[in-house]
């Protein structure tokens, strides 16, 4: 659900100086940046961990914040997506090509593989094989929904930048599926 | 948590539109999210942790202190006054508070006692009583003079952070002074200082001067014309915003300010320039070191490419309403323009990449592949087809046209393989594409699967296989200017570290040269000299990185974004796009290098023998002074560091002379203390020795600024009308009024001042004064920095500060 953007500017300004009108943002937002964290991390714990490093950073910025013409989500997944990459500075990511390849069965096309939900989510560790930003581009496009320019305000990049990220990222799923299928039809 | 997505999100719809198998990949990918997992009393312990916190943060009061009245006390003498150190100012080592008893109020620093503080490094202080915060800040002062902002994570700790990078190699104290109060109303018994050390900086890591030209498209690339002079293909108006000089940046501060002092009306040599008046349009600009901009095109361009033949020179893509482009030639100043693409009656296309090959034809690139244009008639050959889904953009061309790297996503018919290549970074063996029965590679996985995979297309040899080079991707491929060498970011993969390889373009299946010492940071863009000896690192939020291909040496480094970079000719300058603006950066030598030069040898034995008289190795201090001087004698004991400030050379009679500056750190409750020695240095045979050391004796280091280092840079390197920057950098942040011609001065060795080329400027970031005189340094030039330097707490240098500069 998406706050009326008046009222979100409004709460904003009061979160600078009234704590009770920053828990009101976070009510609202935990569930996005927990979910975004997540699925970047794919672990409970991680994601934890990154849920409470935006929102204490965001409380301790919260006097400087200046509105940038994007939702105030924007800038909680601008320092959740900086808290994730130091996130995987400090520890590999878990997911690789190899998660995907457990998932690819030789038998079927790369969609009928996909198909099946249980199999689906799993095929969501292909992402995890990208290159960083085009990872984050697709997990912000494909599992937030959020707009280009949006997911182009929270990386620093142009709209057309975060387009050709998501369009590669989308190639490199699909190659990578590829590739796996390949492989195992060659065993 | 999650909402249910009934709607298939048409920003992807249309993004994904000629492909229906991503479309519908990308649905099931969106439909088949994978749910977290989430402890349901987390959600409601952080909020309880966030809101408590939040009560203690969010209080509404002044954010930031700087330098309160209190400060204005004589404080350097008070703090360093080894006296009153005794009597009044609590000295705390490790973080752990010497004097105070349980009872009383207290505070600690963990980094009090560090030696090696980062520059970046924040100054946490820890209260054991909540704090009135405002008596806290107001209570607050570092030495040397340094602005900063306080913030608070609760009421009992504090966050200093200074404004600007604390300066390198440097004692610090920070002092609370004891009106400092608790919510209760209690205060510390005494003054509390705490110290540390900042460390060195990195060996050849000089900051970038940058310039700022003026106003340029984000997206618009930067460029060096035929003439050597920097330019942008997009720009809107070319006046320097004010005060933006914030640095030398050689021939191009003497344009800006050229610019700035123009009158209305002036035209530019080519006669297209809009005089004084911002341009209504973006438009294609070159900036001559003198003089006004020169318009090479009154419409911005996407790309462009010059020649060094006859005629025609100047090739643009010059983007069109409908979203084609049109290839202009012209001459070399922007004149007698020709469109030669695309022919009457043909579709046009967008050209993203455009190169001159030879003198009559250029190579350009469309999503629909790489072309050839002849310039006389006009005829167009295909050189390579890419995929028609494809948006070419990730297409890199070589500067002379006769090679691209294209990704692997943009070849047509790519198939997919079984193996994967070996790795360079891990194993040093390229692989080649296989072929095929047509020259189509085979797509291919690196090791940790992390990277794209793109290839090396040979466009003079339509038949030849394209070569992998693996792990590569289109943001991150560059040529070298001679088009000799290509070089590409190995992404990480699991187990292996991100590495730059580089290879001949002549032999692009040879084994990879892994480039050293690439950077820690994801690299975004990367870029190549003239003849690829050096590298230039765009590294996203951590700025940019200039650095020597050899040895992997860091020429400069900058806190700027670059979007688009180019080396100038001689590879001495930067040209870049970032924040909005084109900005030029000299890639300065190491401090005091270019006198250095002259004196070759000389620079090596001076960092040798600082280095001896700091280990009190007495055996080198002898071996590298002449006969009869008695450097152990004069050398201080129980020195804590030693650099050199500056040098100057005297080829003619083959001396050095160089001021170096000896320091014993505080220790316990001992202030530190200093000395400024002078060193003479000749050569003796091949080698260099010390023939003449004048050190002082040690003493407290009086309050005020101090200058850290001198650096002279000669530029342009080889040009017609060279002019000397001098750089002088200070341990304080200093008051910009204080900075004038009048007190820092350049005096040659009779005492007579050289006029500077306007008054000197000032960096607060790197606390650096810029001085800029026509011509070089003569022989026995000296930097007087006066008593009227000015630091933010009103601190002045104790003495007038000299130092050689000339040769």
């Amino acid at each position: 659900m998406t706050l009326p953007r008046a009222y979100e500017d409004q709460l904003v300004e009061r979160a600078k100086t009234d704590a009770d009108a920053f828990g009101e943002l976070y009510d609202h937002y935990f569930g996005q940046i927990y979910r975004f964290a997540y699925s970047r991390l794919r672990d409970q714990d991680s994601a934890e961990e990154v849920t409470q490093e935006v929102f204490m950073k965001a409380l301790r910025a919260m006097p400087r914040y200046r509105p940038s013409g994007h939702p105030f989500s924007s800038w909680l997944y601008q320092i959740g997506s900086n808290a994730i990459a130091d996130h995987f500075r400090q520890q590999r990511p878990q997911s690789s090509l190899d998660a995907a390849v457990e998932v690819a069965d030789p038998a079927r096309s790369v969609a009928d593989t996909v198909v099946e939900s249980s199999e689906a989510r799993r095929v969501w560790a292909a992402i995890d094989s990208l290159p960083e930003q085009q990872r984050t581009a697709m997990t912000l496009k494909l599992g937030e929904d959020l707009k280009l320019a949006q997911i182009g305000e929270i990386m620093g990049k142009s709209e057309g930048a975060v387009k050709l990220l998501v369009h590669r990222g989308m190639i490199g799923v699909r190659q990578r599926l590829g590739v796996v299928v390949a492989a195992e039809e060659a065993l | 948590m999650s909402e249910r997505r009934d709607r298939f999100d048409p920003e992807l719809a249309e993004l994904l539109s000629d492909d229906p198998e991503l479309i519908e990949l990308a649905q099931l990918l969106r439909d088949s999210r994978p749910e977290p997992v989430l402890d349901p009393r987390f959600e409601a312990v952080l909020r309880a942790r966030v809101v408590r916190e939040a009560r203690t943060v969010l209080a509404p009061r002044p954010e930031r202190v700087r330098r309160p009245l209190m400060g204005r006390l004589a404080w350097g003498s008070l703090a360093l006054s080894a006296a009153l150190a005794t009597a009044a100012v609590a000295i705390f080592v490790g973080g752990r508070l010497l004097a105070p008893t349980p009872a009383s109020l207290a505070v600690s620093a963990p980094i009090a006692g560090h030696g090696q503080v980062n520059p970046d490094q924040a100054i946490t202080l820890s209260f054991n009583q909540p704090m009135n915060e405002q008596s806290v800040e107001a209570a607050l002062k570092i030495v040397p003079a340094t602005a900063f902002t306080v913030t608070w994570t609760n009421s009992e700790t504090a966050v200093v952070t200074p404004e600007h990078p604390l300066a390198a190699d440097t004692d610090y104290q920070v002092t609370v002074v004891s009106s400092a109060e608790s919510q209760s109303g209690q205060t510390l018994a005494t003054n509390t200082t705490f110290s540390f050390a900042t460390k060195p900086t990195p060996a050849g890591a000089p900051i970038l001067q940058s310039a700022n030209l003026g106003e340029a498209d984000s997206y618009a690339e930067a460029f060096w014309d035929a003439s050597g002079n920097p330019g942008v293909t997009s720009s809107t108006a070319w006046q320097p915003a004010a005060g933006a000089l914030t640095g030398p940046a050689a021939t191009a501060g003497s344009g800006t300010k050229s610019r700035a002092k123009s009158s209305p009306g002036d035209a530019s040599p080519s006669g297209t320039a809009p005089g004084l008046s911002p341009a209504l349009l973006p438009e294609v600009l070159s900036f001559p070191a003198v003089g006004t901009p020169v318009t090479l095109s009154r419409s911005a361009a996407t790309a462009v490419a010059f020649s060094t033949g006859p005629g025609h020179n100047l090739a643009l893509a010059i983007p069109q309403a409908n979203g084609t482009s049109v290839i202009t030639v012209a001459a070399a100043d922007g004149s007698a323009p020709t469109a030669i693409w695309p022919s009457a009656g043909t579709p046009g296309a967008p050209v993203t990449a455009l190169a001159w090959s030879g003198d009559n034809a250029i190579v350009f690139v469309t999503p629909a592949g790489i072309e050839s244009v002849d310039v006389t008639s006009f005829q167009v050959t295909t050189l390579f087809a890419l995929t028609a889904t494809g948006s070419a953009n990730g297409v890199v061309l070589a500067p002379d046209g006769a090679d691209a790297y294209v990704p692997a996503a943009d070849i047509p018919g790519l198939t997919a393989s079984p193996t994967s290549p070996a790795s360079p970074a891990a194993t040093g063996t390229a692989s080649t594409a296989t072929a095929t029965a047509t020259p189509t590679p085979t797509a291919t996985a690196t090791p940790g699967g992390a990277s794209e995979n793109g290839y090396l297309v040979d466009l003079m040899d339509t038949a030849a296989t394209p070569t992998l080079l693996p792990g590569s991707a289109g943001d991150v491929v560059a040529f070298s200017g001679d088009s000799s060498l290509v070089a590409w970011v190995s992404a990480a993969g699991d187990g292996v570290p991100q590495s730059v390889l580089e290879v001949p373009t002549s032999a692009p299946s040879a084994t990879p040269v892994s480039i050293p010492d690439p950077p820690s940071q994801a690299v975004a863009g990367l870029f190549l000299s003239i003849d690829g000896g050096e590298i230039a690192y765009s590294l996203g939020q951590d700025g940019l990185e200039v650095a020597a291909t050899g040895d992997g040496t860091i020429l400069g480094t900058s806190s700027d974004i670059p979007g688009s970079l180019a080396f100038s000719p001689d590879s001495t300058r930067i040209a870049y796009v970032a924040g909005g603006s084109l900005w030029v950066a000299t890639i300065a030598a190491p401090a005091g290098t270019p006198a250095v030069a002259e004196c070759p040898g000389a620079e090596q034995v001076l960092t040798q023998f600082v280095s001896a008289q700091v280990a009190g190795d007495d055996a080198a201090l002898t071996a590298l002074s002449a006969p009869g001087v008695d450097s152990t004698v004069d050398t201080p004991i129980g020195l804590s560091r030693g650099y050199a400030v500056s040098a100057g050379c005297d080829p003619d009679t083959a001396t050095l002379t160089a001021s170096a500056r000896l320091i014993v750190d505080p220790s316990g409750g001992a202030a530190g203390e200093v000395t400024d020695e002078t060193i003479t240095l000749a050569q003796v045979g091949t080698s260099w020795q010390v023939t003449q050391l004048s050190t002082p004796p040690l003493h407290a280091e009086g309050a005020g600024p101090k200058v850290l280092q001198v650096a002279v840079i000669l530029s342009p390197a080889g040009g017609a009308n060279p002019e000397t920057t001098v750089l002088v950098t200070f341990d304080s942040d200093l008051l910009p009024g204080s900075i004038t011609s009048a007190s820092l001065m350049l005096e040659d060795a009779s005492g007579q001042l050289l006029q500077q080329i306007g008054p000197p400027t000032y960096d607060a970031n790197t606390r650096t004064v810029t001085l800029t005189i026509a011509g070089t340094l003569p022989d026995g030039a000296v930097i007087v920095v006066g008593m009227s330097v000015s630091d933010i707490d009103g601190g002045h240098p104790p003495a007038p500060f000299t130092a050689p500069v000339g040769g």
